[in-house]
């Protein structure tokens, strides 16, 4: 990154403290950070932001979707953009990997494909990301969304 | 900054569409309050498509942190989109 001031988070932070101030979140605090694949990650912290999440994620799945949309129109390429509040997206990240894991151990030790739960596409590829480096498995998606799914099979 | 929280409310409904149109100078959000507060975002006709999206996707985003937010403080709240 150059040190020119991005605007696109400049961007999303201002629509993060929005949010935030919406919530009624108690000091604020609101960070967007750039990633090593020139992805932007916010995140709300402060008493209250975990009322940002929602059941299942939906709230954050669409505070998340817009912030993307508020980014991706004006740029040519499309930048990822993740937006956590309240530590949810980690712990999650963390549960997933942990399901990943299980999951490809499964298929190592039967033999057989495994097939995940329905996934967004952003919690697919930490799936994936997961099982990446692992030479005994492989994994792809299956299906049309929103009912697209990972499998994981035993590598030959 | 006012602490009413339907106008909160509403200023966040303006920062999301500032965002997400090409003439954020013509983004306006009225409040009608009651039981239910009913906000009404108005956009210029030519960005209703940016704030609606493809088969309504950014109108249910919209809709859905409105109505988690109004929760969080014990209000209820629709989101009506108008050109």
């Amino acid at each position: 990154m150059s040190d020119m001031v991005d605007v696109d988070t400049q961007r999303v932070h201002g629509l993060l403290s929005a949010i935030a101030t919406g919530f009624g979140v108690v000091d604020a605090q609101v960070t967007v950070d750039v990633d090593d694949e020139d992805g932007l990650r916010g995140a709300v912290e402060g008493e209250g932001a975990n009322g940002l999440v929602g059941r299942n994620g939906e709230v954050i799945d669409a505070i998340q979707y817009i912030a993307s949309q508020v980014v991706g129109r004006r740029e040519g390429g499309r930048r990822r953009v993740s937006i956590d509040a309240g530590g949810y997206r980690a712990r999650r990240e963390a549960m997933l990997q942990d399901l990943a894991e299980r999951a490809a151990n499964e298929a190592v030790e039967f033999g057989e494909e495994i097939e995940l739960d329905v996934m967004t596409p952003h919690d697919r590829r930490i799936v994936h990301m997961a099982l990446k480096e692992r030479t005994d498995v492989v994994t792809r998606s299956e299906g049309d969304e929103p009912r697209r799914r990972i499998v994981v099979e035993p590598a030959d | 900054m006012s602490d009413d929280p339907a106008q909160n409310l509403a200023t966040m409904v303006e920062a999301m569409a500032r965002g997400l149109v090409d003439h954020p100078d013509q983004v306006r959000v009225e409040v009608e309050p009651g039981e239910t507060a009913a906000l009404s975002l108005f956009v210029a006709q030519e960005d209703l498509g940016q704030v609606i999206g493809r088969g309504g996707r950014i109108a249910r985003a919209l809709r859905t942190v409105v109505r988690e937010a109004a929760h969080q403080r014990g209000l209820k709240a629709t989101l009506g989109i108008v050109d």
